[in-house]
Parts: C-alpha cells; sequence; structure tokens
C-alpha cells in the first residue's frame, strides 16, 4: 500500500526560508474528502481564543442541482468548503485598509492585521471577496486567520491541520504543496469571486 | 493525581472578547516577533509554552469515546485535541507500538496530536459554561414552574432520603406526605393492590418488591459499574432505565442476536479499509454514528484514499436525506445516493434478498455449512443456521433432534433429504429443502427466507420505496458480485416499528455474502479491557416496570399494555406512557441521571405530562449539570460535574480493532489528598459519582462505604472506586490511579496497534477472544414469543411491512389523505442531542436549523425558503414549555427548500428548539438565572411525532425489540 502522509513532513516547514527570497506558505484543501463536520472551526476557535460569533475558519456548504422526481435518479451534489483566509497574492484587504495595519510577510507570505493599528473602520471585510476579516465586537478590531504563525513559528502545524477527521487539510509552502497536489493527480482550484483577482494561496482540490 | 489549581477565573464567557487576563512570562524568541505583528487588542491564542501541563482523558461530548489530550495553562483549560495514544483518534497504518512511541511526559511539543471533532474540542466551553448549575436546588412552585430555591447538600440529601411534607409551602401540596427513597428501597414486602390496579396482570409470582417503585433512568451513562452497581447491586432495583429504545437499542439488539455475539461489544459496521462496495442504510456515517470522527476517516481515508481497492470502492447511500456522506460518494464520480420512501426500508432489503436469491447470487458453499467443524474445515470464523429445519406451524421453533426421533435436542438439517443432527454432518447440508415428519412440514432457513422473500416481486418494492425501477435488482447484482461488498446500517432501518426485522434483513444479506468477521467485511466489535471492584450486594428481582426481557403471563389472555420479552435493552417510552395508567405498578420514585427524555424523546408530551403527575409520581429528582427539560420538571437537582471534572473509562467501537480502555479523569479541579474527595470549576458541585455513593451510604445499601468493596476497601468517593476498579481484571497488578502510572499518563490502557487480523489474514482478530460461531438469520427465540397485546406468535423472520401499531397492524391508510408528509430527522456533525446547543462555540455554527422540505413540495405548498409553516400530527398535543407551540398541535416552523430532501419528506435537524440548558428564562431564590436565546434558536420536532393508534399515550414501538418510530410518520403542514 502506498503510503499516503496524513499531514507534511515536518522538514517541509523550513524555517531557513528568510535566507531564500521570497515564499507562499499556505493551506491545501482536498474538497472530495471533506466532509463538512466543522473541527477545523472549533479548532481554530479554541486555538485562537476568538469570541462566539467570531470564527477565523467557515465551512460553507454549496448545493447543486435539482431533485423533485423520485422515479428519476436524483442530478444533486452538496460540497463542503472550509474558508480560511486565503493568505492572497495581493490581498485587497491591505489595499482598503486606511491606516496600514495590513502586512503580507515576505519571508512567507502570511498576511497579518495589526490589531493595535487597526481602527475597526472594517473596510478590509469589505474589501475582501471571501469573507475572511472578522469583526470583533468587544475589542472593536478586525481580526482572522493568521495560519496559525503563533505555532507554525514554532515548527507546529496549524490547529485546522492536525485536528481534521478527515485528513484533508495539508499546510506547507505553495510550491511544495503543488508537487504534492500532482502525485495525488489532483486537479487544484482556487475560489474566486466576483471576479476579483486577489490572487488567493490557498489551494483547493475536488 | 497530583493537586491541581483550582481556578475558575479565567475563561469567563459572559465577557465574550477573548481576551486574555496576562500573557505568560516565557516566550520563545519567534512567538515575540508575531506577537508584534498581530498586536496585543483582541482575541489572542495563548501562549502555551514548556510549562503547560498535559492532562489525557475520554471525551464525553457524544458516546464515541474518543481518547482526548487537554491542555492546562496556569490551572484553566485552554485546548482540547485528540489523544495520540487511542485509536479513534491515530491513523494505525501509520503507527508502530505504543510502547516505543509514548512520549508520556512530553508536552505539545513533544508529540503530534491525534484528531477530534468539532464537538470534542468544544469541551472548553462545556466546562466553563455560565449555564452550569453550582447548587443543589428545590422547587418552590409547581413542578415545571421554573421556580427554584438554593439549598445545601445536606439538606437536599436528607428531604430526599428521609421524604416528609417536603412541599408543604407549595400551594395544593400542603398535605402531601412523600415517602423518602430509604423507605422505598428498604421495602422487600410484595408490591400488590395497593400498588397496582393490574395485578391479575402480573405472572404468579407477582410483579416483585416495592423497592422496585424506584425507578432510575438514565440518558447517557459513561459511569459503568458504578451505576449499575448502585441500581441493581445496591437498590436491589432492575428498574434501571436508559435512553436505548429512542436511539439504537434495536441496532445493538439484532447485531448481538444475529451475529451472536455478547452485548455491549457493541454494534457492526464495515472494515472499511478493505471493503470494495459498501451500501449504507440510514446510517449519517461522517456525520454521526459511534465513533463518529474515526469512523469518517476509515471511510474517507483508508477506503477511498489508501486502502488496497481504494480505486474501486463504491459508496452507496440509501437515506431519504442527501447526508453528506451521499454527497461525499456522489461527489466521487462512482457513487450513489438511493432517496428512498421513509420507513420502506424492508422493501428495500428483503427485494435485494429476493433477487439475490432468484438468481444463485449468494456463497451457498459457506451457506450449506452447518457446524463448527465444516466451518473450520474451510478456514472460517462462522456458519449459519442456513440449513436449519424449521417447524411451519406455530410455534416455528427449530426442529430438535427429539422431535425428528434422532435422540438429542439439536438442531436438524438434511443432508441429500435424510434428516441428521447438525453437529454430526461432515461437510455440507441440503440448504433449500423441506421434509415432512409425522404430518408437520419443516423448511430450512433458507427456505423459509426465499418463500418470504418471493411475498413480493421486486417491482412491487420499488413502488413501495418509491425509487426508480431497476435500482433494487442492480444494487443487489452489484454487492452480490462485488470483490468485498458491505451493507451497513445504523439508525435508519432499525429505529421503526419493523426495526427488528428489519436489521435482520440486513445482516442475512451480509450472511449471503459470507462477509462476517472478515478482513473488508461486516464486523461486530469485541470486549474491552475491564476493571471490576467487590463487595456485597443485592439482587434484583421481579417484573421491570418497562416489561423489557418479560414474559407476560397474567392471567387475562391479554395485557393491557405490551410485553417486550425479547427487549434486551429497555424500553423507556412505554414506561413513561405507562407511568399515569400506574401500569404494571406505580412509581413512588424517579431519579432523572444525565437524561432528558421532555426534549429527546418522540412525542415528548408523554414524558412531560407524566412528571408533573403527583400522583403519577410522588418524587422526582434530577442529577444534571444544567437546568434540562427534564429536569426542570423534577422536585429536586443535584448538580453533577462535567466530564472534564470526573473519573471512569470508556471502550471503543468498531472498526477499530484493537482493544481499548480509555481513562476518564479530571483534567482540572482538586482532589483531597486524605479524603480523596474531588471538586471540579464550582466547589458546591460534586460528581454523580460520589452523589450516588453517599445516597447509598445514606440508605444504609451495600457495595458502599466502609469495607463497600470488600474486608479493607472502603467506598467513600469516586477516586477510591475507580482506583480499586483499575487495580483488578485485566488491570490486575497495575498500581489503579497512582499519577506516575501509564494509565494516567496515557488516558487509558492502549493494544499496540499492529495486529489487525488474524493469522490467516483474512478474519478480524478479535482481541479479548471470540469462538468460531454460529450466526442466526432466523430469530426462533422471537418465534417462541407472543404478542401480549395479541396472544398471536411473533414473526421469526425479516418481513415486508410500512409502520405497524402494537398489535403488529399497518397504521390506517387513510390517515395519509390528511397528513400526507412524512417527519423525517437527521443530525449534523458538530450536534448531540442535549449537550451541544448549551454550547455557543457549537450552536453558533448553523444558528438556527429550518424545517426542509423538497422543492416539488414547497412548490405545491406555494413556499420559499424563509417562510414559516404550521405542523401537526394526529397526536400532536401543546406542550407548554415550547414556545413554538401555537395550542391544538400545531407547531410554528421555517422552512428551508432543498433538493437535499426527496419529496414527500419534512425533515428537522436535531439539537435545536431547546427550552432548557439555558435557552429559557428560570429563577433560583427569586433571581433570574443565566439563560440565552441562542441556545433555544431553531426548531424540535419531538411533539411532531404520531402515537400509537391503540395506546394513545406514547410513540409507535417495534413490538420485539421496543425502539420508537423515528421517522416516517404523518404530517400536515399549511403555509402561515
Amino acid at each position: 500500500m502506498a503510503e499516503y502522509n496524513p499531514v507534511l513532513p515536518r522538514e517541509v516547514v523550513d524555517r531557513s526560508f528568510a535566507k531564500q527570497g521570497p515564499k507562499q506558505y499556505t493551506l491545501w484543501v482536498d474538497l472530495e474528502h471533506c466532509i463538512g463536520c466543522n473541527a477545523c472551526t472549533v479548532a481554530c476557535k479554541a486555538e485562537n481564543n476568538t469570541p462566539v460569533g467570531v470564527d477565523y475558519n467557515k465551512v460553507i456548504e454549496i448545493e447543486e442541482g435539482d431533485f423533485r422526481d423520485a422515479s428519476k435518479t436524483p442530478n444533486v451534489g452538496v460540497t463542503f468548503v472550509p474558508m480560511p483566509c486565503m493568505h492572497c497574492g495581493r490581498p485587497a484587504c491591505q489595499a482598503a485598509c486606511p491606516v496600514g495595519a495590513i502586512t503580507k510577510r515576505k519571508e512567507d507570505g502570511i498576511v497579518l492585521i495589526n490589531k493595535d493599528k487597526c481602527i475597526g473602520c472594517r473596510y478590509c471585510a469589505w474589501a475582501c471577496p471571501y469573507g475572511a476579516p472578522q469583526f470583533n465586537a468587544e475589542a472593536k478590531v478586525m481580526e482572522k486567520c493568521t495560519l496559525c504563525v503563533h505555532r507554525t513559528d514554532k515548527g507546529l502545524l496549524p490547529a485546522c491541520v492536525t485536528t481534521c477527521p478527515a485528513k484533508v487539510r495539508f499546510f506547507g509552502e505553495l510550491n511544495e504543496l503543488s508537487t504534492l497536489m500532482k502525485e495525488r493527480r489532483a486537479l487544484s482550484v482556487s475560489i474566486s469571486v466576483g471576479g476579483a483577482d486577489t490572487k488567493p494561496s490557498v489551494k483547493y482540490t475536488k | 493525581m497530583k493537586l491541581l489549581e483550582n481556578s475558575i477565573t479565567r475563561r469567563d464567557f459572559l465577557k465574550v472578547s477573548g481576551s486574555v487576563a496576562a500573557l505568560s512570562q516565557i516566550q520563545p524568541a519567534s512567538a515575540q516577533e508575531w506577537l508584534a505583528q498581530v498586536g496585543k487588542a483582541g482575541s489572542r491564542p495563548d501562549m502555551v509554552g514548556q510549562e503547560a501541563k498535559i492532562v489525557r482523558s475520554v471525551c464525553l461530548m457524544c458516546h464515541s469515546g474518543c481518547g482526548i489530550q487537554c491542555t492546562i495553562q496556569n490551572g484553566e483549560l485552554v485546548k482540547i485535541d485528540g489523544n495520540p495514544y487511542h485509536p479513534n483518534c491515530y491513523d494505525y497504518v501509520s503507527k508502530g507500538d505504543i510502547v516505543e512511541e509514548s512520549d508520556l511526559d512530553g508536552g505539545l511539543n513533544g508529540k503530534d496530536v491525534g484528531t477530534l471533532c468539532a464537538k470534542g474540542q468544544a469541551g472548553i466551553y462545556t466546562l466553563y459554561s455560565p449555564a452550569r448549575l453550582k447548587h443543589p436546588l428545590k422547587r418552590v412552585g409547581p413542578r415545571g414552574s421554573g421556580k427554584w430555591k438554593t439549598i445545601s447538600w445536606e439538606q437536599a440529601m436528607t428531604e430526599i432520603t428521609e421524604g416528609g411534607m417536603l412541599f408543604k409551602d407549595v400551594p395544593g401540596e400542603e398535605n402531601r406526605m412523600i415517602e423518602g427513597l430509604k423507605s422505598v428501597l428498604a421495602n422487600d414486602k410484595p408490591i400488590g393492590p395497593e400498588d397496582s390496579d393490574y395485578m391479575d396482570e402480573a405472572p404468579p409470582e407477582g410483579w416483585g418488591p416495592k423497592r422496585n417503585q424506584f425507578v432510575w433512568a438514565h440518558g447517557r451513562n459513561e459511569q459503568s459499574p458504578l451505576t449499575p452497581r448502585f441500581v441493581k447491586d445496591a437498590c436491589g432495583t432492575p428498574n434501571m432505565l436508559n435512553h436505548c429504545d429512542r436511539c439504537a437499542g434495536t441496532f445493538y439488539n439484532v447485531v448481538e442476536h444475529v451475529m451472536n455475539v455478547p452485548p455491549y461489544e457493541i454494534g457492526a459496521y464495515a472494515d472499511y479499509e478493505y471493503t470494495t462496495f459498501l451500501i449504507s442504510v440510514g446510517s449519517n456515517i461522517t456525520h454521526a454514528d459511534y465513533p463518529g470522527q474515526t469512523r469518517a476517516r476509515y471511510l474517507q481515508k483508508f477506503a477511498k484514499r489508501t486502502g488496497p481497492d481504494a480505486k474501486i470502492f463504491k459508496h452507496v447511500i440509501v437515506d431519504p436525506w442527501l447526508s453528506p456522506a451521499a454527497a461525499k460518494a456522489l461527489q466521487s464520480g462512482k457513487g450513489e445516493w438511493i432517496p428512498l420512501k421513509p420507513s420502506t426500508d424492508a422493501y428495500f432489503l428483503l427485494g435485494m434478498l429476493r433477487w439475490m436469491i432468484d438468481n444463485k447470487a449468494y456463497k451457498a458453499d459457506f451457506l450449506s455449512l452447518p457446524n463448527e467443524q465444516s466451518a473450520k474445515k474451510t478456514g472460517r470464523r462462522n456458519w449459519s443456521d442456513m440449513t436449519y429445519l424449521v417447524r411451519t406451524v406455530e410455534p416455528k421453533l427449530y426442529l430438535s433432534g427429539k422431535d425428528a426421533g434422532l435422540g438429542q435436542a439439536d438442531y436438524v438439517v438434511l443432508v441429500k433429504g435424510k434428516p441428521m443432527l447438525f453437529h454430526e454432518v461432515d461437510g455440507a447440508a441440503d440448504l433449500d429443502a423441506e421434509v415432512e415428519l409425522n404430518g408437520v412440514k419443516y423448511k430450512t432457513v433458507f427456505r423459509m427466507l426465499r418463500e418470504r422473500a418471493h411475498e413480493k416481486t421486486i417491482a412491487e418494492c420499488e413502488k413501495f420505496c418509491d425509487i426508480p425501477a431497476g435500482t433494487i435488482s442492480r444494487l443487489a447484482k452489484e454487492f452480490s458480485s462485488a470483490k468485498r461488498p458491505v451493507i451497513e446500517m445504523f439508525r435508519g432501518p432499525v429505529q421503526q416499528s419493523l426495526g427488528w426485522w428489519n436489521g435482520q434483513a440486513l445482516i442475512t444479506l451480509n450472511m449471503m455474502m459470507d462477509n462476517i468477521d472478515r478482513k473488508g467485511g461486516y464486523i461486530p466489535g469485541h470486549k474491552a479491557y475491564s476493571g471490576s471492584v467487590g463487595g456485597p450486594k443485592r439482587t434484583p428481582a421481579g417484573v421491570t416496570i418497562d416489561r423489557h426481557k418479560a414474559k407476560y403471563q397474567g392471567k387475562k389472555a391479554t395485557s393491557t399494555r405490551p410485553f417486550y420479552p425479547l427487549a434486551s435493552r429497555t424500553v423507556t417510552t412505554e414506561f413513561f406512557g405507562g407511568m399515569k395508567q400506574g401500569y404494571p405498578y406505580r412509581t413512588k420514585i424517579y431519579l432523572n441521571y444525565y437524561n432528558d427524555p421532555a426534549y429527546t424523546q418522540p412525542l415528548n408530551w408523554t414524558v412531560t405530562e407524566a412528571l408533573v403527575d403527583l400522583k403519577a409520581v410522588p418524587l422526582t429528582f434530577s442529577i444534571d449539570a444544567y437546568m434540562g427539560e427534564t429536569t426542570m420538571l423534577c422536585d429536586y437537582v443535584l448538580p453533577d460535574t462535567d466530564y472534564l471534572e470526573r473519573f471512569g473509562g470508556f471502550k471503543t467501537y468498531p472498526p477499530v480493532k484493537t482493544q481499548v480502555q480509555a481513562l476518564r479523569q479530571p483534567v482540572i479541579g482538586t482532589l483531597d489528598p486524605k479524603t480523596k474527595s474531588y471538586r471540579g470549576v464550582h466547589p458546591d458541585v460534586q460528581t454523580a459519582d460520589d452523589t450516588l455513593i453517599q445516597l447509598a451510604i445514606r440508605c444504609g445499601l451495600p457495595g458502599f462505604g466502609k469495607d463497600g468493596g470488600g474486608p479493607g476497601k472502603d467506598l467513600f468517593t469516586s477516586w477510591q472506586f475507580w482506583n480499586e476498579f483499575y487495580q483488578n481484571g485485566d488491570f490486575k497488578g497495575e498500581p489503579g490511579l497512582d499519577p506516575d502510572s501509564r494509565l494516567v499518563k496515557l488516558g487509558g490502557k492502549y493494544e499496540n496497534p499492529g495486529k489487525q487480523y488474524d493469522a490467516s489474514g483474512e478474519y478480524t482478530r478479535f482481541p479479548g477472544g471470540r469462538q468460531v460461531r454460529g450466526l442466526y438469520a432466523y430469530a426462533a427465540n422471537v418465534a417462541a414469543n407472543k404478542n401480549s397485546m395479541t396472544g398471536k406468535y411473533y414473526d421469526g423472520l425479516p418481513k415486508y411491512g410500512f409502520i405497524v401499531d402494537c398489535k403488529e397492524n399497518e397504521i390506517d391508510p387513510a390517515i395519509w389523505k390528511e397528513y400526507p408528509l412524512q417527519l423525517h430527522t437527521h443530525k449534523d456533525a458538530w450536534h448531540t442531542q442535549t449537550r451541544t446547543m448549551n454550547n455557543l462555540w457549537l450552536a453558533s455554527i448553523k444558528p438556527q436549523n429550518f424545517a426542509e422540505i423538497n422543492p416539488a413540495d414547497a412548490q405545491k405548498m406555494g413556499l420559499v425558503t424563509g417562510d414559516w409553516v404550521k405542523v401537526k400530527s394526529p397526536s400532536s398535543k401543546h406542550i407548554p414549555y415550547v414556545d413554538t407551540s401555537m395550542g391544538d398541535g400545531w407547531y410554528k416552523m421555517q422552512v428551508r427548500v432543498t433538493s437535499r430532501i426527496r419529496p414527500g419528506v419534512f425533515s428537522v435537524s436535531n439539537s435545536y428548539g431547546r427550552w432548557g440548558a439555558g435557552g429559557k428564562a428560570w429563577a433560583a431564590d427569586g433571581k433570574p438565572q443565566y439563560f440565552d436565546k441562542r441556545i433555544g434558536a431553531g426548531f424540535s420536532v419531538n411533539p411532531l411525532y404520531m402515537a400509537d393508534p391503540i395506546l394513545k399515550d406514547r410513540i409507535l414501538i417495534d413490538p420485539v425489540a421496543g425502539g420508537t418510530q423515528s421517522y416516517g410518520t404523518p404530517l400536515r403542514v399549511e403555509k402561515i
């Protein structure tokens, strides 16, 4: 039986990347096998201590097709799509932020909101096609998925990746992930919303 | 166990901000870097450093028993992950020896962690929930009034055990004298006419002792063997009722009979990794079932990605609802969704059986084997009763050797037409045959099944199931020609009035393919590691109040209410139905243990009306961590700790093939080093274990207190019990709950994952041992018993049918004219029945549910998503606590129009529409207590089931195994 690692080997999270030029760390989600159980949603919540109503990761359900006549074979489908921050190549949130609170880290491409600079105007939420930035009503700041930078900086995988019961989330450098996807002969797709081209880095296969 | 700091200050969820008190002083350099980049405002992850403490225990957000790894930082629970040593949470294929791999003292950075579902991870919220009860309570208004006062443990325990004029301050109860628990349990005199209006229906030896008028009902009990020790061994009553009849008791019951496995080992599923063709009937695999996350991974990873036959694996889902598993099956491009009409499973299953028999698409060589030696000779682990002869006149028992003139009372088979004792046959016996002896015809089980299957044509079956013509035949063909086929179930086909027979039919389909116990086949569970605690005990006696395992032997020809001689689990629904009537004898005291039938039981007005009736039950008390819907109807509430604050342990389920006993231990709180008394986050709350032990001691019951576990073994606390438990049986020679033991550090005893199959590689290994055994397609014990309502024998074979009442008649077809839709339920992965909407981390994932209907039905009624409808069933009644009740049995609901549900069905996901557990306002000491509207959001379908048309006071129930008709009952829906 071909061994199929549930998560990328630890070495993939290479801490020497800063010397090797720009890289993009990101997530790959295998949509064919994602069951929409929301374990990632709650892992993220527990890890990041977000208040009720603020979720950095959500799972949306897309229903397609129509089924009205039981005498015919149903032509329907449901796809579960986990939606973290896409850590875009051209982040619309960053462009929209009037106070420069949003940065894209050069060394790993992770997009972060500096909540101390954030004024809570929510322009980033309007600009983001993916609904990633969340408003923390009590602190009156925007916050979002950090790709668990506090964990990955220590060489740990993001909380959503370690907990996934169906093992469909993968973390790594974009090129490494692409290689893995090719090995799996999986067709990579990006989710594009409303024609916006923000170059989302999170990859999906379906 | 080391003393843990006790802290309740940190996770104050009322302050919804995630901002935490203070950052840990010790931080790695890289942490500083990112911290500067994200700033300090708003939500912030915990700085879990080397000083964090790991405690491994076992989850109880659902009943899967997954191991958990809890991270404690500064005395607070900050994260729950899967325990990497528990087989529910890891991929055994990538692991070797647990002993070698153990990194017992490693912190979070020491090991990778196991997987865990949304519910398990949200246990943090459950522990610190503001809705938890913090003191014992006594009602100060009428039952169900929602008015309480805080009392001391001393007062609560004294009043419950001693009785008296307990509610003299409540208007209408001034003179009500209540008998206490101590007096009831000490009364060994027989139940007489003063306790029962139905003495003429009692068996010759009577109903049993009066102490049986104490009735226990649990919803979730993972504290065995302490809880049965209290109820059965100490109180001495057989009335330890569970929730299995409204859950999946029939499933376990029928698996245990047909597959001939001991109770509680538990259920049967596909061995996903090596299965090539899987039909899941009514099984919400990936979002429900046990263990949810494990089966999801076995299916999604092992079967579809890493298994040797992943490329050809095909999954067929038979379900009126496009479940997530069905969605996945369709997404793969080679699976199918078969949306059959609810409660027509018998037609689907027997239709398949018919096709397979007609086309000789079964393993005749296996089915012809009549005994152990012939099974062993062919390298098999089991054989079946397919060749055994059965009488064709009632009672339709197996032909015994004595009756056949062969001497012994053993099974008889035919070999080339000649009767022989089954064990004397060398090789095969006649499969499809019959014989006449002394004027009576005897047929083989196989022939009887064939004739039964022939009662309907496949075209008729498809008409009943409302699925496209040719589908049943095609699936039967694919199933029977697959390399390693399995058909599996969970609640769908069995949680019905024909549930027993449907389950029998489904397992028989597996038997036809010789896949039982096989690698890649249909595999039952196995024994968990177990300990034990000795000591003196009483013996329960008498007829169970729900009449499970009780045969009707009364003087009248038929009984007033049904008996369930074959139900191996309890029929609690029937208990509540009979409670108001005092049938078969009256209840004096009801103890509600971690249980919520008032919310979870189909047709729940039968529970609410019975429990508020002072005559039906004079004293009630509840052990609960929340003000649940049932707890709120009781007289006293004794607050329980959360599952993260108690001792105990739990097993696991198939397809896990290694032996397990996970240890439950407190992840937080304090243990007194001298008294071994444990307290969790709330100082005036104790574990239910401790409460039961104290009740037993106060009532002078055996098996607890000084020398309770035998000479020199005191049992005053939960810790003492479990410490003793974990030193006996499979734990012999181990140091119990010693904090330095492997058991405590690993969070359980786990077998190495290496060995999954036996030496031949063909069969599962069955850790704990299992003999080569016979399988029973025919249920002779069922056929030997009579339905007490009709005096007619039950049918020992699976049968065609739809929904039947307690006399086994199909419900009046005319009813569908007025009530044309069929009720149906489903469930989301982040919900259980009652433990999740009061957890706002989970409730916020989908803030409300909807009644889901097909676009075809919506069009007929002019409905679009978001519209409100009113719904009623032939039996729905107003329940005063439910806000969506409009009176007269109508309930309001909001619809969602979706092609995920087949036409003609009204499907509502469970768990929503709470009015307890913080879902609705209540008061203690005149002050309003915590509640949150978000807990009560959405709709519950339980008030809307149809009652048994004969009994009228409880839902339709499977007359054999006692399971409720949880799907498919009629509904009327109107736009408002």
